[in-house]
């Protein structure tokens, strides 16, 4: 049975599930491909998995050596890769079947602060606070790309996998064509540099019209993909500890999740840039990562403990 | 006041004092007389002066009487008998026994009505013997003195009653007692009428010593015509008669000594006297005894120990005093120092001795007086004994107590061989400190115990001083002081006696039946006796003394072991029956009792929670209390209805094959128990790569398009829709025609080029009044925003705060009425809670001035100027929130800042 995401379905959400698995804030959260499983780290160095079809925590990876920050998962079933917070700030593919290591990208020389996988290829970029853009490949330990930026970089590929945005200095996005990186960015879109936030993450809509950039304050911002031009500006929730708080597209690009420091979850009309609610789910802490559920009606959200929600309006 | 340690009143007194605890001189007298007047209102102190006294030679005491102690002591009598403390009376009686009085004395005060009254009291036995026979002894004197008869005519009465009762039933218990008395004291008592009656004779000394012996006689004729005449008093008159001889023969020796006798000395000389006497009466009557070789043999050995040892038995002597005084009686105690003090230029080591010694003296000397009571009537007396007397023996002789009759004899030697020796030194220190731990502990129950043996005490030491002086006079010089050889020689022999007391009382405790077995029993403890007795005094004397003195002792071991009878029973031990020692109780479920119980227990269990949760908060370094619930049930999320992906997900990996591949191989890895999930991953297999350098990803190509949007602003932010979305959200616009407003409000995708054209007829179409309208008209939808609008209100807020200053700017028309107006509503409005007012006509106005600074000026950055420009507004709002909805500086930042 299939839904219809509207305003008043976005309203209805509620907490369905309350999950305490951790005993620190969850710093990063990602849905499968196909929605049916949910990845989340900590800064406990937990890497917590979920089922999302039927709201129950599957299974727990510690990973207690190298810390655990942007965990992604791959297109394969079972692995994931993360960015680490302990020893060095080497990319790690993990294989979480026979929870082992598959293979290390090593080369950032500082934190790891952008990480996104193609979704269509093997390849995944990384940003990291040394200034630089590393492109990668699942299948090989070594950088495929290197790109060095004036400032902190943020990264994304646009829903075909044909392309990669990279936000620079907070203040320009350069769309790369992943087939001729090497010869520089077909367009850049050159914008008010943000003076009282940095651009913590970049994310392409579903349907790659928009590019949403969310910041380490209480302002996200949208432009336009194939002009950059300033679409909205989304505030009203908080961000006074300048965390890079998550905010997401829904599956169909209509509405914009963000969390919030004071436990909240935001939602706005991205077409008009209208508040369209506000859930709350009595989350102790600053909620920093929240994603809607990429084939199903469901939505997470997560402190230092992790919520499902559901929408309590039936179908319409 | 706190306890007395009579101790510690005996070293204060013993300046006072001599070695053996009497009066030191006539002229302590006085001082002594006042003391005791003026401190002796406690128990303790009484006892230990009435003790005192009674060591004191007759001659002081006569003196301390006449000094005003004859009253004292009436006191003392009379509050003893108020108090019912038989034991004091008992003592007094037997101090009065050995005071010497005349007629004018006992006229002095009401102590004779008092004696009188108390030898009427049957309950009594030992109170009522001794003084039925101290009321004899004053009768006696007041009948010799004619003179004083007629005054006394009223006393002699009660007396002559008291003696014709006493006459007609020979089997009463009181002449039973006395007789035992008598016997057991035989040698103490005689010795007493004597002294008394020496003591008269002094008085009378006017009138011819043979005079004084004929009183003597006649006393005694007296007092046994008055009695039933027995065996008994024919041997007692027999023993007198021997005694008479021996003070004959102590008196001719003193004489022919040639020495002036003081009163002091003829008092010591006759007690000495006396305890020859005794000797001599026990000598006859081991002579009449069966089996009296072995004990004189006994008793000669022991002659001969003591005279090798002649000092070791004189600590023994001393050893029994301190016991004494220690545990029971106080009396002992200045014995002790005394007699310290006397052999202090011998030895040290005395003082142990001393303890064990007193201990096992005392035991003899209360033994000592009961026996020969007994002995005397042995079945009637029985009951009459004091039963106080028994459990007090127990106490002092822990150690003697063991001692049983058979082994007795051997025991007691080798005490005896111990004491005297080095090795005796090991027994007795263990001993002394329990004892004294005893006094501390139960300091009255010695007292009590004390009391009850004093009478016997008293008796005894008389005899024991009297014996001292002859002894010593017998073997030293009998014309020699008193003070040096008595002392002593009195404690020797009391250590003695106190011995064979204790193993009697032993025997006595261990076999009742001793009594039919007397005669056994009174030879071997005759034997005892002898040998204690030579050891301590020197029996070297006379060979027919110790004859007699063996009879003495047949009676006085008869009487004893009836003592012990009576004892026996009280020490028996008896154990609970089976059913006394099970009791059973039923209790009864209280059903509050449980709920409090299970209460308390809730409440605990509250505190365990409350304290988990914040236990769980800190360790999840939560910035709140975690309240969070689930809302709404799980179920199976729905799927979205949404278009295709624009491109199948991985669709182009091969790296999910290569793992696919990879996870049929290798065995997943499953933790069924969280604990076991290891800390880390496994690291991952060494590959082998080759280096590669990375490409280099330009940041800029200059054949690349580029589109500068810095001239294009950030949007500003928006509020909530300005309508109730959910009722109509296409109607919204339509259904405001009346708002001036609305035809600014941008459509939602409103872009860069549109504003200015809004711009122009904004400001320009808004009349004042319409204005003014609309903000009336607005209030209306305000009223019923839904629910979920009310987030919004901070964004309204904001887009209406961001509004009042820029609005009156932009509108240069000269709409002063509309600046004017404007602000403040608006300002209510945002503040008020009408966040879509607020909101959307903060947007329809911001994007006037928006749109028109974009027009005018275009350069970089403008929307930033932009908001810049309203700085000369005033800078209520701070314009990084305006601009960015957001202000790093927020805390600091002097501006307004809505959210």
């Amino acid at each position: 049975m299939k839904m219809k995401l509207v305003d008043q379905v976005v309203r209805s959400f509620r907490v369905a599930k309350v999950f305490r698995e951790n005993t620190d804030k969850i710093n990063s959260i990602d849905f499968s491909p196909n929605g049916e499983t949910l990845i989340s780290c900590s800064e406990d160095d937990q890497i917590v998995i979920y089922d999302c079809e039927k709201g129950t925590q599957v299974r727990t990876v510690n990973s207690k050596k190298y810390g655990v920050d942007l965990i992604h998962f791959t297109h394969a079933k079972n692995t994931a890769v993360h960015s680490s917070t302990k020893v060095d700030d080497t990319i790690r593919y993990l294989s979480l079947h026979d929870n082992k290591y598959i293979r290390y990208f090593p080369g950032h020389t500082k934190k790891v602060v952008s990480l996104c996988l193609s979704p269509v290829e093997d390849t995944f970029l990384s940003g990291s606070l040394d200034k630089t853009l590393r492109l990668w490949d699942l299948r090989s330990p070594n950088c495929q790309g290197l790109m060095h930026l004036s400032g902190r970089p943020v990264a994304a590929y646009d829903p075909e996998g044909l392309i990669f945005a990279a936000g620079v200095n907070s203040e320009s996005i350069k769309l790369y064509d992943l087939r001729s990186f090497d010869k520089g960015p077909f367009v850049t879109f050159k914008l008010t540099q943000e003076k009282e936030a940095d651009w913590t993450g970049l994310k392409f809509s579903r349907d790659g019209k928009t590019i949403l950039i969310s910041t380490n304050g209480s302002i996200i911002r949208l432009i336009d993909a194939f002009h950059g031009t300033p679409l909205q500006t989304f505030t009203g929730h908080l961000n006074n500890k300048g965390i890079p708080i998550e905010a997401s597209f829904s599956p169909d690009s209509q509405f914009i999740f963000s969390g919030s420091t004071d436990g909240r979850v935001h939602v706005w009309n991205a077409d008009t840039g209208y508040k369209v609610c506000v859930l709350n789910a009595d989350h102790p802490g600053p909620v920093q990562c929240v994603q809607f559920n990429p084939k199903y009606m469901m939505l997470a959200s997560a402190c230092t403990n992790m919520a499902f929600w559901l929408p309590t309006i039936e179908d319409t | 006041m706190p306890r007395i340690d009579p101790l510690q009143l005996l070293k204060c007194l013993s300046v006072l004092l001599t070695p053996s605890g009497g009066i030191l001189s006539k002229e302590e007298v006085p001082r002594l007389v006042n003391l005791m007047t003026k401190f002796s209102k406690k128990l303790v102190s009484k006892c230990v002066y009435v003790l005192i006294l009674k060591v004191t030679e007759s001659e002081l005491v006569d003196l301390f009487m006449a000094e005003g102690g004859w009253n004292l002591v009436q006191t003392w009598l009379q509050d003893a008998m108020h108090v019912s403390n038989w034991d004091l009376v008992n003592e007094i009686l037997s101090l009065l026994l050995i005071t010497p009085v005349d007629v004018e004395r006992l006229k002095l005060n009401t102590i004779p009505k008092l004696v009188k009254n108390l030898s009427r009291r049957d309950e009594l036995p030992g109170v009522q013997t001794l003084s039925s026979q101290l009321v004899q002894h004053w009768l006696v004197i007041v009948k010799s003195n004619p003179n004083t008869k007629t005054e006394n005519a009223a006393e002699k009465n009660v007396t002559e009653v008291t003696e014709e009762v006493d006459s007609e039933s020979n089997d009463s218990k009181a002449n039973a007692k006395i007789e035992a008395t008598e016997k057991e004291n035989e040698v103490p008592e005689e010795t007493l009428k004597e002294k008394e009656k020496d003591e008269r004779d002094k008085d009378r000394k006017s009138s011819s010593s043979s005079r004084s012996r004929d009183k003597k006689k006649s006393s005694s004729s007296s007092s046994s015509s008055s009695r039933s005449s027995s065996s008994r008093d024919k041997s007692r008159d027999k023993d007198r008669k021997d005694r008479d001889k021996d003070r004959d023969r102590d008196k001719d020796r003193h004489r022919s000594n040639g020495s002036s006798k003081n009163s002091s000395s003829s008092s010591s000389s006759r007690s000495s006297s006396s305890s020859k006497d005794r000797r001599s009466s026990k000598d006859k009557e081991r002579d009449k005894g069966d089996t009296k070789d072995k004990s004189k043999q006994a008793e000669k050995d022991k002659d001969t120990l003591a005279r090798l040892k002649p000092q070791s038995i004189d600590k023994l002597g001393k050893i029994p005093k301190k016991p004494n005084d220690k545990k029971e009686e106080v009396r002992k105690k200045p014995t002790m120092s005394i007699e310290v003090r006397k052999n202090k230029g011998e030895e040290r080591p005395k003082t142990v001795k001393i303890f064990n010694s007193k201990l096992r003296s005392t035991g003899l000397e209360e033994e000592v007086k009961p026996p020969p009571s007994r002995a005397a009537v042995i079945k009637k007396p029985l009951p009459v004994t004091p039963p106080p007397k028994r459990p007090s023996p127990p106490r002092d002789t822990p150690t003697s107590s063991p001692q049983l009759p058979p082994e007795k004899k051997l025991k007691i030697d080798a005490i005896l061989d111990k004491m005297e020796r080095p090795g005796a030194i090991k027994l007795i220190p263990p001993k002394p400190k329990p004892t004294i731990l005893q006094e501390s502990d139960i300091f009255m129950d010695a007292l009590t115990a004390a009391t009850t043996k004093k009478e016997p005490k008293k008796r005894k030491r008389r005899p024991s001083v009297s014996k001292d002086t002859p002894s010593s006079p017998s073997t030293t010089s009998p014309g020699e002081t008193k003070d040096t050889p008595t002392s002593p020689l009195g404690i020797k022999s009391i250590a003695p006696i106190n011995f064979y007391q204790d193993t009697l009382g032993a025997d006595t405790n261990g076999t009742e039946s001793e009594e039919n077995k007397e005669s056994d029993e009174n030879a071997e403890e005759n034997k005892n006796e002898e040998e204690a007795a030579p050891g301590t005094p020197p029996p070297e004397d006379d060979g027919p003394v110790e004859a007699k003195r063996g009879r003495v002792n047949e009676d006085g071991l008869k009487g004893v072991l009836c003592y012990t009878k009576k004892k026996g029973p009280k020490r028996s031990i008896k154990w609970k029956t089976d059913d006394d020692l099970v009791e059973v109780r039923y209790f009864e479920l209280d059903e509050t009792e449980r709920v409090n119980v299970t209460k308390t227990f809730m409440d605990m269990a509250k505190m365990d929670m409350c304290e988990e949760r914040e236990a769980v908060i800190l360790s999840r370094k939560l910035p709140n209390e975690d309240i969070m619930g689930q809302q709404t049930i799980w179920r199976l999320p729905y799927l979205i209805e949404q278009a295709d992906s624009l491109a199948p997900a991985g669709a182009k990996s091969l790296e999910k094959d290569i793992q696919f591949a990879r996870e049929k191989n290798v065995l997943p890895a499953l933790y069924f128990d969280k604990r076991r999930i290891p800390d880390s991953p496994f690291e991952p297999d060494p590959e082998n790569h080759q280096m590669k350098d990375p490409v280099i990803i330009p940041l800029d190509d200059p054949d690349g398009q580029e589109n500068d949007l810095r001239n294009t602003p950030w949007p500003e932010p928006k509020g909530s829709p300005p309508h109730v979305e959910p009722v109509m959200p296409p109607n919204m616009f339509p259904n405001m025609p009346f708002n001036p407003n609305f035809p600014q409000i941008p459509p939602p995708a409103f872009q860069s080029g549109m504003p200015p054209r809004f711009n122009g007829p904004g400001p320009n179409f808004i009349p004042p009044n319409m204005l003014h309208n609309g903000n009336m008209m607005g209030v209306p939808p305000n009223l019923g925003p839904p629910p979920d609008m009310m987030f919004g209100g901070p964004n309204g807020g904001d887009g209406f705060n961001n509004d009042a200053p820029n609005f009156p700017p932009h509108l240069p028309f000269g709409n002063p009425g509309m600046g004017n107006m404007f602000p403040p509503n608006n300002f209510n409005m945002g503040r008020g809670g009408g966040p879509n007012r607020g909101g959307f006509r903060g947007r329809g106005n911001n994007n006037g001035p928006w749109v028109r600074l974009n027009g005018p000026g275009a350069g970089p950055g403008n929307w930033n100027r932009g908001g810049g420009a309203g700085g000369h507004r005033g800078g209520r709002l701070c314009k990084n929130v305006k601009n960015h909805g957001y202000c790093r500086n927020r805390d600091n930042c002097p501006f307004i800042h809505p959210n």
